[in-house]
């Protein structure tokens, strides 16, 4: 009993944006009851359905991006993220623009969301950040790879090899396992079905293991981070086999987009520069390098935004550590900061589709 | 399974009416082409079908494997019940015991869910006693048995399954974006979901038998601690290497089994065919993990480590014991782990090319996974490690102490109990339900 004390007790930790921090919000914006920006496949309906519905004139503009589009440092009532004021700014011209963003998101996921979003609504344009931190993820969350049962979308990632992998990788979606698929219809898969939703009702703990297994995981990755002293100023190196499948899949966007005369223009991401930052140096101009020649050699506006955001509009964060305390945060920066980065995309999109 | 229950049932019994060995032989071999047939049909078929049309390729042949052969589903435990009876019928044949003339009873020792699908391999004499002897339930058994079913619980649901997705991340990488360090962790990493994967199997099977009172050999006893490669085939998977050694390797080699062997594959035979026996053994073992050439290319790994060891055995005469069990356990752990790596990869290409690394100074000089697989793979090390020395050195200690054992063993269990409940969830199979 005090080993599940310990684990359930104390704050409620939101799984999905521990790595913000508390003092980190994130805001998906809605204006005039609409949503304009939406996290994945368990929402995009909500942003989508206007763009069929009120805005057929307009051309749109779809951005995907991580945590840095959505989540603001220091946050205070009222303050607004980058997709709203954009979305605002980009209305007056003609434009409507889609955000989708999630936590950590990798140049995998984009390309999956891309190609699920254009086979539902036409895409005229994209908005593609590039985080050199997110092409160490790999994998494909729950709540995106369900846009692979879309047999649309299924067969333009078939149709590359880094999209075969990331078909091959997720498997089957309904069963979460492919061993497990065969059982769903036999008398292991309706008892186990009868046990557990029995035990839902008698037992409060077992719905709730999913966050009390988060817990335990979160736990130990502070446990790990204060025993190995992992800071967010630690150095953190290429994985050469995620890399090279996050710049294959951006490479696979690209080109799908140039297929259909889709505008793609893409940035290097804001990251403060007025600590040393956590990257080998050589391997982060080597990112920057790849993207920009490679962005050079197609007709894909790219832009470098690093240093676009000032040190002070950057902030800090909860530590992500078992010691507390506080640490800086190299990817999510104030309202202002946001604001600065709606008006040059604004400026630079727009120049850029109007040419 | 019901014709070679049928089949072996049938063929002991007759076996006995008989005193021409000549007739006694056509029986043994009638059960073993009935038992390996089976198995050859459902496990090997499309195989053997995929290399003839692959070897016709070469030739310019345009064929195709028949549908057929891919449609044959491989029955659940097959590898295992399959050596089951064999062991059976051979143990008839050799006298060793009296075939079962209850139907019932023979056949519940073959069929025994417990061990049916993943082991551990037992013997007759080892089982049928007991199932007739019908004991009393008692309440130490059944807490027993719950402990290792616990216990196997939770080497499987927190263990195994959480090293997996790592294991798999590792093995799904191209090779050429490996370094040797990589390939090191992978082999070390898949060695510990193995080992926690399978014993988690055996511990659930003698757990569950337990409960009714039936004792089943033990099937692991920390292979990873193991001082030479013929202290770890008496630690790993028992059952099965000490099945290979009194069946396929001791007959091979020419020695007449005059006992049930224990220990798996322990002795040094003194025949010259000794090698060839050895080759043969490895290769076989390795087919029947699984129906591809990276299981024979483990066998043979082995096959040829413990050759090496026979050669070098000899001179470790006059080192103290302490230094020869330290360092023998320094060279076996790594060697044992890299023979996992043709176990696991995806095919013959991957496994050399992972080999390969291992030889080129210039692949230790980077790493091309996640920070995170390196540190679980040092922190699993360590564990075993330590559980080890903890089981040899301070749990005797505690066992004595009744109020000490009693306080630990509930701490213990609050846990073990715990992070299983928090754990179990749709899981991947047992690794060993593939064969």
């Amino acid at each position: 009993m005090l080993f599940f004390f310990v684990i359930t007790a104390g704050q409620d930790i939101d799984l999905d944006n521990f790595a913000l921090g508390n003092s980190t919000h994130s805001i998906f914006a809605s204006i005039k009851g609409r949503k304009v920006h939406c996290r994945d496949l368990t929402d995009y309906e909500e942003c989508i359905s206007p763009v069929r519905d009120i805005a057929r004139s307009k051309k749109v503009i779809l951005w995907l991006g991580n945590s840095q589009v959505h989540a603001v440092n220091q946050a205070k009532p009222g303050d607004q993220n980058a997709p709203p004021l954009l979305f605002n700014m980009l209305r007056e011209q003609g434009y409507y623009l889609i955000t989708l963003s999630q936590p950590n998101a990798n140049l995998q996921e984009h390309y999956l969301l891309y190609e699920f979003i254009k086979s539902k609504i036409d895409v005229d344009a994209v908005i593609l950040p590039l985080v050199f931190d997110d092409t160490r993820e790999t994998g494909i969350r729950e709540s995106i790879a369900v846009a692979l049962e879309d047999v649309e979308t299924k067969g333009q990632l078939k149709n590359t090899q880094v999209g075969g992998l990331i078909v091959d990788s997720v498997g089957n979606i309904k069963g979460g396992d492919s061993d497990l698929v065969g059982l769903d219809q036999t008398v292991q898969g309706v008892v186990e079905r009868k046990i557990n939703s029995k035990m839902d009702q008698l037992v409060p703990l077992w719905e709730d293991r999913p966050t009390i297994r988060g817990r335990v995981l979160v736990s130990l990755y502070q446990l790990r981070n204060y025993l190995f002293n992992i800071q967010p100023t630690s150095t953190r190196r290429i994985i050469p086999d995620r890399y090279e499948r996050n710049l294959d899949s951006y490479r696979a966007i690209v080109e799908s987009a140039e297929r259909e005369g889709i505008k793609v223009l893409s940035y290097i991401v804001p990251i403060r520069d007025d600590v040393p930052i956590p990257y080998v140096l050589k391997e982060y101009e080597r990112f920057k390098d790849d993207v920009i020649t490679y962005a050079n050699s197609k007709d894909v506006a790219i832009k470098r935004y690093e240093t676009l955001i000032p040190p002070e509009l950057w902030g800090t964060k909860a530590s992500t550590s078992v010691d507390g305390g506080q640490e800086l945060d190299f990817m999510h920066f104030q309202a202002p900061g946001h604001a600065i980065l709606a008006k040059q995309l604004f400026t630079d999109v727009t120049e850029y589709l109007s040419n | 399974m019901l014709i070679s229950v049928v089949a072996d049932y049938l063929i002991a019994i007759s076996m006995t009416k008989t005193e021409d060995a000549a007739r006694k032989k056509i029986l043994l071999v009638g059960s073993l082409l009935i038992n390996l047939g089976l198995l050859l049909f459902f496990k090997y078929l499309l195989f053997f079908a995929e290399n003839a049309v692959g070897l016709m390729g070469l030739f310019g042949a345009e064929v195709k494997v028949d549908p057929f052969f891919e449609n044959i589903i491989l029955p659940l435990g097959i590898s295992f019940y399959t050596f089951q009876t064999i062991s059976y019928t051979v143990d008839v044949y050799r006298g060793l015991i009296r075939p079962e003339r209850n139907f019932i009873l023979y056949a519940s020792y073959v069929t025994f869910f417990p061990q049916l699908v993943a082991g551990p391999i037992l013997r007759a004499v080892e089982v049928i006693p007991q199932l007739s002897e019908r004991v009393a339930f008692k309440l130490e058994e059944f807490t027993s048995g719950i402990r290792r079913i616990l216990y196997g619980l939770f080497l499987k649901v927190v263990l195994a399954d959480n090293i997996a997705p790592l294991v798999d991340a590792g093995y799904a990488m191209p090779v050429e974006n490996m370094s040797a360090l990589d390939v090191w962790t992978l082999a070390f990493l898949f060695g510990f979901q193995i080992y926690f994967d399978f014993s988690a199997y055996s511990h659930i099977a003698i757990g569950s038998a337990r409960l009714m009172g039936i004792k089943f050999p033990e099937n692991f006893n920390f292979p990873y601690l193991a001082t030479s490669p013929k202290d770890f085939w008496r630690r790993w998977h028992i059952s099965l290497s000490s099945w290979i050694r009194d069946y396929l390797y001791l007959p091979l080699s020419g020695v007449k089994v005059q006992d049930r062997s224990i220990g798996g594959l322990g002795g040094v035979v003194e025949k010259d065919n000794k090698t060839k026996s050895l080759l043969i053994t490895w290769a076989l073992m390795g087919l029947w993990h699984g129906a591809s050439w990276t299981f024979v290319v483990w066998g043979l790994y082995h096959a040829i480590v413990i050759m090496l060891y026979r050669m070098v055995a000899r001179a470790g005469h006059g080192v103290a014991q302490n230094i020869k069990a330290i360092g023998g356990w320094m060279v076996t752990a790594p060697v044992m782990m890299l023979g996992w790596i043709p176990f696991r990869a995806e095919s013959l290409e991957d496994t050399l090319g992972m080999y390969g690394k291992l030889f080129q100074p210039s692949e230790y000089l980077w790493l091309g996974m996640r920070e995170n697989t390196y540190l679980v793979t040092f922190v699993l090390t360590v564990s075993v490690v330590s559980t080890y020395l903890v089981m040899k050195y301070i749990v005797p200690g505690i066992k004595e102490r009744g109020y000490a054992l009693m306080v630990s063993d509930t701490a213990i269990y609050s846990v073990v109990i715990g992070l299983v409940f928090v754990f179990l969830r749709p899981i991947n199979q047992f690794i060993y339900f593939q064969f």
